[in-house]
């Protein structure tokens, strides 16, 4: 019998539409998934396995007297836990929020719920999202189901390894500077970090409000457009998210790729690349090519820089959130985190401004690239995962520190807000996974996803599963 | 642009235990001396950017309702 846990959402809701699955039956997969793998990644922290049961028999008895919700229907999801869940512990991974329990949901949550959704627990994350790593956790490190002495990748650490092994259809994460794109490409999922403000920010512990990106991670494009479709829109809630129209994503993926232009920012997304890694991207570049598509080198002036700004916003942005806890309450932090709020005291306001006008001067840049390409295509990540622990990784001879060669290539578009999509495109001889990311023009989630979804539609990386 | 002289213990000290108020351990010191000099380089280059005219990026909106 086909196990239920490694079913994508697209078959699932095809499914449990026609009557041929019950979302009990779905459910129960997933927390059999979860039984069986968790302790070996930990990736769910918090399990409410009634609830989702009740929740399941529910969708279960709507469905069939006619109350249909939608494609969402029935789908067992998890959240990270950074997102406010109500009456259900929500601890950010700190010490600080461990017996935390919201009175109301995330905007994100709510809408799931209205969609339909199961929700089975929450998810592992770095604390506070303050790291690409989440090796810094109250819970102890999200392991990568590739290679369990290896980190998930964070801050979405349990999200990234929960969707891989199937405890879950699909899941949350929150990207700051990465921390969906990162934990997809460690763990070999789909994920995608939508334009800021495409996504309410509401009812979700802050890192940085001018970079905070919420988005869905799942296991193929075509899932990440179906996650995406219920929380994409204006939210009076927050007000960073416009009153734009929301197309139909799904409907979007099947329009024709011949003749869409990517362009290809060698300088600073491959030449620094781990070989292996840059190898595998240019083949899919080649793949892309086949398709139709039409590929140019270009270069992005000054996103050298954009390390630097990302740091100062971060370091400045996120001790000011953690103001009135930090004094008394700093024991209570991890000391890696800890050490990274101390450091915003030391941050100029100046400085800061700078920075932001910065961010300004590189959406210019990257918005004058977009008149010549339709989709920038570049590595997710320069290296694959690293052990646990490890602070510095070898690239091309030049010995980096880990969780600034992870940030590298995704953080421009947190500095710039535009949608960025990662998906698996190979693996390293060490069998880890390979990723490589796509980025559109603000509000044009529809292209990347199109893009991708012609990528997995004559690739099969994405239905690669990792053995525990 | 004046380049800015180098970041030294006693400025992080003091600024943590006077303007923060958040007191930090000698071997705390060393780390943050290590991980901000660099930071301090990059935003002096940083600084050498054509900023001149341009916003930063978040601008304040009026609250309609």
């Amino acid at each position: 019998m086909t196990d239920l846990s490694q079913m994508s959402i697209a078959e699932l809701s095809d499914r449990i539409r026609n009557g041929d699955v019950s979302p009990v039956e779905v459910t129960q997969a997933c927390l059999d998934r979860i039984a069986s793998t968790n302790d070996k990644v930990n990736a769910v922290v918090t399990l409410q396995q009634d609830v989702a049961l009740a929740e399941a028999r529910a969708c279960e008895a709507d469905i069939a007297k006619g109350d249909y919700r939608g494609p969402l229907h029935g789908i067992p999801i998890a959240h990270k836990d950074l997102y406010w869940t109500k009456d259900l512990r929500s601890t950010a991974g700190s010490r600080l929020k461990e017996s935390f329990v919201p009175e109301e949901d995330a905007t994100v949550v709510a809408r799931y719920r209205a969609a339909g959704t199961v929700l089975l627990g929450k998810l592992n994350t770095q604390e506070f999202a303050y790291g690409p790593t989440n090796e810094h956790s109250i819970f102890g490190p999200a392991r990568n189901p590739w290679n369990l002495d290896c980190y998930a990748g964070g801050s979405s650490g349990g999200s990234g390894a929960a969707v891989a092994l199937g405890m879950c259809a699909g899941a949350t994460g929150s990207d700051t500077g990465g921390s969906i794109r990162i934990p997809s490409a460690c763990c070999g999922i789909t994920g995608i970090k939508p334009t800021y403000g495409r996504v309410s920010r509401k009812g979700i512990f802050p890192l940085c409000w001018t970079m905070d990106h919420p988005g869905p991670m799942t296991r193929s494009v075509r899932d990440v457009a179906m996650m995406l479709q219920p929380i994409a829109g204006r939210d009076p809630n927050d007000p960073a998210t416009p009153d734009r129209e929301v197309p139909d994503y799904v409907v979007a993926l099947d329009g024709a790729i011949d003749g869409l232009r990517i362009g290809v920012p060698s300088g600073y997304f491959y030449d620094r690349a781990d070989p292996e890694v840059e190898q595998t991207v240019r083949g899919a570049l080649s793949v892309l090519a086949d398709l139709g598509a039409r590929v140019d080198e270009v270069e992005i002036p000054h996103i050298e820089h954009a390390a630097c700004a990302a740091a100062i916003i971060y370091y400045a942005e996120a001790t000011a959130y953690h103001d009135d806890d930090i004094a008394p309450h700093g024991e209570l932090y991890t000391d890696r985190v800890r050490a990274f709020l101390e450091f915003g005291n030391y941050i100029l306001a100046k400085d800061y401004l700078h920075a932001q006008r910065f961010r300004t001067l590189l959406g210019r840049a990257i918005a004058d690239v977009f008149k010549r390409v339709d989709i920038l295509v570049t590595p997710t990540l320069p290296i694959t995962a690293t052990p646990i622990g490890q602070k510095t990784v070898m690239i091309r001879d030049d010995e980096q520190p880990v969780y600034l060669a992870l940030l590298r290539n995704t953080e421009p578009f947190n500095l710039t807000g535009l949608p960025a999509l990662t998906l698996p495109c190979g693996f390293s001889t060490t069998g880890m996974p390979i990723s490589m990311q796509l980025v559109g023009r603000p509000f044009d989630e529809a292209t990347v996803l199109r893009l991708g979804h012609a990528y997995q539609g004559v690739t099969d990386w994405h239905e690669r599963r990792p053995v525990v | 642009m004046k380049s800015r002289k180098p970041v030294t213990r006693q400025t992080l000290a003091g600024i943590a235990a006077e303007l923060a108020d958040i007191p930090v351990s000698d071997d705390a010191l060393e780390g943050h001396l290590s991980a901000l000099t660099p930071l301090m380089g990059e935003i002096d280059r940083l600084r050498a950017l054509p900023l001149k005219d341009v916003e930063p990026a978040p601008v304040y909106a009026p609250i309609e309702d």
